[in-house]
């Protein structure tokens, strides 16, 4: 135990002494393992971030339910069926709760915050309130706030603030301060509790509850429970499992998280993959000194154990600094997307908290890719004789090491294989479960490694057929010797050409997949949003929370300058099928007098013809799919006023990520829901005016006692646009990373090459090459480095972003279109055509530079 | 008169090795005139191979002066030093050093290609110094494809195609069995006698150094003895 002890630390010793000696190239090293785990942590923790999140919005609101009863309908249920639950056999604590998102006014001070309304005695039941200061609201303008929301407002126990409601703002009085974090519903950002009743009336659900939280009596089987609970009740509601209620929404962020999971399969890969041609390349190197280690007496197993404790110390460093930058860019990528993005899907707050999980996964490809990527060439150099090491190696001609074609048609093998796979789990008609998302992801891994393999062949073909006629052409000698070196260690050159390939493989998919879907959007945007300007109490944009009554939108039309106004309703129902749908409610009687709803099946405006007439419905692709519906059959819809039967009167182009869409006509809607309420209402301004002055009427015209969000019609495009782009922005940080590292991995491979060719460049030196023609050499070799990378990622990226284009129809049912993004494949060429030789500069310049007769000498 | 082709002033040229200094060459002062062939001698670390390459301006001297062709080198730039070394020397090495993914031609040519020479007239020229060299047949092999014997003539070829006025020649015999070595001395002293090419070799084998005229023998960086080899070797 102690000599292993013993031998142990001398090989840190001299793993470390060699380290230190040599700085720079340890750094190189260092850094590309810590670029690598970066990737990895940064994507793990946000992609777990995000999904916990969304687990902590409904489970924690659940408190100790055991089950909770929701409404199918989309607009709450019918209060009394809470006496039906609370008296039902086996049910111990039924609690009705009501929940709502809005904007708070104290001074000058605003913030959005999700407002309950509790029953104050049963609802302690279910969750714990942790009160600083004061108590929980017993009457009608009385609330009860958390820590952040009275910090953000600057609110103490005893002063006021002001909500607003569907009928503009109202006074609540602060009777109570508590703990967020102590709190069970602490997650999910700032909130506030109000009384049952005083929530109701605020906003517009009298006689109607969002949720009621069930606890099971003791011994009581929460399976029969809600068996029993859900025959005896309404079909308008449904009984659920807090954690079931969780996955449903989840599948909201399905279309993220698939994006999220493809950047995590290409990071994971480009990270580990990266850590590898470092290392390996700094083993290589050293074949030599390694020898002389035998030569003197070392065994093999002990030099194994030299480089592989070297390999695992720079490993470990270089995993502990990437999760240390990782969970910094993850904390930066969450801020953004909660900021910017997922305030749409009702989130306040994504955390980033470090998780075993993504320790472990850090090490594992920090510690391992590194121990992997030493160990051949450290066999390959323990395994001949140490006086073959030793000798002065003549390096090799480009037909030594030809391509290894069993390692290329292994290679095509695994392309076939993603392409199979995909082919088999395609959806035909259906949407893409989250196994198969996952499964996809796996494929795109498996198919890049194909690639990985089949690089060197393609580039040995590629090199022969292109590169060595055109670089002669244009560089002469140099040029020629440039394409030449790239084919002599075909292996290694290919290694560091797929670390390239697969970051701007990355750029150039996802910029493809953002301009489709931008393609998409704007020809949606340009046909279905016609108005001039959309009013609403919304806060946070997309499916306004607080609700605007009947009399608001008359007097709204009374404004000056108003032509026409038209109520619509956003909001979530409940299909047939169990799955939620995005449900838009048009008075298209209106609505065809400013917009038209794309369609890509049917035809305007017949559609909008049978619309006007009820009992018809446009919805979405995704909606068509899961209920394998076409045009001309029917939906069964559950309302509260029983269930509606709908004809499909369109198939309407959708961009929303929200699983699903289908529109109603306004008359169908008050009939059935029996709510006059809206969420925003479409204004068209006069002949004459101008939308801005209009919209400054009407701001003027309710001022204080309402504050309304008014969009002009570009106002909202740019904010739309907004949402993309910050979305996308994360994953271009990622792609910034990868590109980083390659140039790493190019700087660390030319580097490589040269000290194994420096004799070669003393002898081009010595027989009258100058010191420009040696540095265009080396960047001849960096350059094209960077056309192969370069051309073989953008066909690359181009088809990835097909499958991605292709796939995301069937993973939300948004409709995009396969479109060149010029950007990114320009910005992916300027990438490939500067960073090669960028990242060769210093390598070219230590090239020019060497000492002639150094370079010539053998020892 | 013959011309003057190289000439040395006292020249010293120390390295540092750590934290000391070694001398290799010191106060060294001779002169090559055209058409001679130089041997020069010595033990290893006699300072023989630095003199070369102090004579063929790869290395700068720490002191003394170094003409070549007539001109100073140290007044040369790195680019001038270049260019010289392209057009007026050739160089002739113990291991070949030849390009391993360039064919026999191709590694001939590779001066005169570096000096922007067309294509075609580099490769006729290239022809001609293979020819000389008894390579013909070898055109198109790669040099992992030769005989040491062939690699060497093939570098002898590369460093005759520019027809410099000057040959340095770095134990050029040192790799090779007796018989190639022979050969290879034979082309030199066939470059000396037919074309008038100046050279200076560098050996530790007396029957190489009995190819030259003149025979320098150094030791300690100095040179100990200097004279016709009909007298000295």
């Amino acid at each position: 135990m102690r000599t292993a002890f013993r031998a142990l630390a001398q090989y840190v010793g001299m793993a470390r002494h060699y380290l230190w000696g040599r700085k720079g190239r340890s750094f190189m090293t260092l850094a590309g393992i810590a670029l690598g785990v970066t990737m990895v942590v940064a994507v793990l923790l946000l992609n777990r971030s995000i999904v916990s999140s969304y687990e902590n919005l409904l489970t924690a609101a659940a408190g100790r339910a055991d089950l909770q009863i929701s409404a199918t309908t989309g607009f709450g249920f019918d209060e009394r069926l809470l006496a039906a639950v609370q008296a039902t056999d086996g049910v111990d604590v039924a609690a009705p709760v009501i929940s709502s998102s809005a904007p708070v006014f104290a001074g000058d001070r605003q913030a959005g915050a999700t407002f309950y309304g509790i029953d104050v005695v049963l609802d302690q039941k279910v969750r714990d309130y942790r009160l600083i200061t004061g108590r929980l609201p017993a009457a009608d303008g009385e609330a009860a706030i958390t820590t952040d929301l009275a910090e953000g407002l600057g609110l103490a126990e005893g002063d006021g603030f002001r909500l607003l409601t569907t009928q503009g703002l109202k006074e609540f009085k602060v009777v109570g301060i508590f703990d967020a974090q102590g709190t069970v519903r602490g997650a999910l950002g700032p909130f506030g509790v109000l009384t049952l009743e005083a929530a109701q009336a605020a906003f517009g659900k009298d006689g109607k509850l969002d949720v009621i939280d069930v606890i099971a009596a003791p011994g009581e089987s929460v399976r029969a429970l809600r068996e029993q609970l859900a025959a005896a009740l309404d079909p308008q509601v449904r009984v659920t499992t807090p954690a079931e209620r969780s996955r449903d929404m989840q599948k909201l962020l399905d279309s993220v998280i698939f994006l999220l999971t493809m950047a995590g399969s290409i990071s994971l890969f480009a990270g580990t993959f990266i850590i590898y041609t470092n290392v390996s390349m700094s083993v290589a190197e050293r074949r030599r000194e390694l020898a002389i280690l035998r030569a003197l007496g070392m065994k093999r197993g002990e030099v194994m154990a030299v480089v592989l404790t070297e390999a695992t110390l720079l490993g470990l460093l270089g995993a502990l600094l990437g999760l240390v930058s990782g969970f910094g860019m993850a904390r930066f990528m969450a801020e953004q997307m909660t900021n910017e993005f997922l305030t749409a899907y009702g989130v306040q707050s994504a955390a980033v908290t470090m998780n075993l999980t993504t320790f472990v996964a850090a090490l594992a490809v920090g510690v391992g890719a590194a121990l992997v990527a030493a160990f051949g060439p450290a066999r390959e150099t323990v395994m001949i004789s140490p006086v073959e090491a030793m000798r002065p190696a003549e390096t090799p001609g480009i037909d030594r090491f030809r391509p290894n074609w069993r390692r290329a048609a292994g290679g095509l093998t695994l392309m076939l294989v993603g392409v199979l796979t995909l082919w088999v789990t395609w959806p035909r008609g259906e949407m893409v479960s989250p196994l198969v998302l996952r499964l996809w992801g796996l494929m795109l891994v498996v198919m890049l490694l194909g690639m990985v393999l089949l690089l060197p062949l393609l580039l040995d073909l590629l090199t022969r057929a292109v590169l060595r006629p055109l670089l002669s052409a244009v560089l002469g000698i140099a040029g020629r010797l440039a394409a030449d070196n790239l084919i002599r260690t075909p292996r290694r050159t290919a290694a560091t050409i797929s670390a390239l390939m697969v970051a701007l493989t990355y750029m150039v998919a996802m910029g493809g997949v953002k301009a489709s879907q931008m393609a998409a959007f704007n020809r949606w945007f340009e046909k279905n949003i016609g108005w001039d300007m959309n009013v609403s109490s919304s806060y946070t944009g997309i499916g306004a929370l607080v609700e605007m009554d009947d009399a608001f939108v008359q007097q709204l039309a009374e404004v000056e300058g108003v032509r026409l106004v038209s109520p619509q309703k956003m909001m979530r129902v409940m299909l047939a099928d169990g799955e939620q749908a995005f449900m838009q409610v048009f008075d298209y009687r209106l609505l065809r007098q400013y917009s038209e709803t794309p369609l890509e099946e049917g035809s305007w405006p017949e559609a909008a013809d049978l619309m006007e007439q009820g009992g018809h419905t446009i919805i979405s692709p995704a909606i068509a799919a899961r209920l394998g519906v076409g045009l001309g059959d029917t939906v069964e819809l559950p309302t509260p006023g029983g269930t509606l039967t709908l004809t499909v009167a369109g198939i309407m182009t959708d961009i929303t990520p929200y699983g699903g869409t289908i529109n109603i006509d306004r008359q169908d809607y008050l009939r059935y829901w029996n709510d006059s309420t809206s969420s925003n209402v479409a204004v068209l301004v006069e002949p004459g005016y101008s939308p801005e002055e209009v919209k400054q009427r009407i701001l003027d015209r309710w001022g204080e006692t309402m504050p309304l969000t008014i969009r002009l019609n570009r106002e909202f495009w740019e904010e739309l646009k907004l949402r993309y782009d910050s979305f996308y922005g994360l994953t271009e940080a990622l792609i910034w990373v990868a590109v980083l590292v390659s140039g790493l991995a190019i700087a660390n491979t030319l580097f490589a090459a040269i000290l194994e060719r420096k004799r070669e460049f003393g002898v081009l030196r010595a027989v009258g090459t100058r010191r420009g023609e040696v540095l265009r050499v080396v960047l001849g070799e960096a350059l094209s480095m960077g056309l192969v990378g370069g051309l073989i990622g953008a066909l690359a990226g181009l088809a990835l972003q097909w499958v991605m284009v292709a796939t995301s129809h069937y993973i939300n049912g948004a409709s995009t279109e396969w479109v060149v993004d010029w950007a990114s494949l320009g910005m992916a060429a300027a990438v490939a055509l500067l960073l090669a030789p960028l990242a060769g500069l210093l390598p070219a310049r230590w090239a020019a530079r060497l000492d002639v007769v150094d370079a010539l000498r053998y020892e | 008169m013959k011309k003057e082709m190289i000439r040395l002033d006292q020249v010293v040229k120390e390295f540092r090795r750590g934290n000391s200094t070694v001398r290799a060459v010191d106060g060294v002062s001779l002169s090559v005139s055209s058409g001679e062939f130089v041997a020069v001698m010595g033990k290893s670390g006699s300072g023989k191979s630095t003199l070369l390459h102090l004579m063929s301006g790869l290395l700068q001297p720490t002191s003394g002066k170094v003409h070549l062709l007539g001109r100073d080198l140290s007044q040369l730039t790195d680019d001038e030093l270049t260019l010289l070394r392209r057009e007026q020397v050739g160089f002739v090495f113990q291991f070949f050093n030849l390009l391993p993914t360039l064919s026999a031609l191709e590694n001939v040519a590779l001066p005169l290609l570096l000096a922007r020479v067309k294509r075609s007239v580099a490769e006729a020229r290239a022809r001609e110094a293979l020819a000389m060299v008894g390579l013909s047949d070898r055109e198109t092999h790669k040099p992992e494809e030769l005989s040491g014997g062939q690699m060497q003539r093939v570098a002898l070829a590369r460093a005759l195609v520019t027809n410099p006025p000057l040959l340095f020649a770095d134990e050029p015999t040192g790799n090779l069995d007796s018989q190639s070595g022979e050969e290879v001395l034979l082309l030199l002293k066939r470059m000396q006698e037919e074309r008038g090419q100046t050279i200076v070799m560098v050996t530790h084998d007396p029957k190489a150094a009995a190819y030259g005229d003149r025979l320098i023998r150094m030791q300690d960086g100095r040179v100990i003895d200097d004279q016709p080899t009909g007298e000295g070797a």
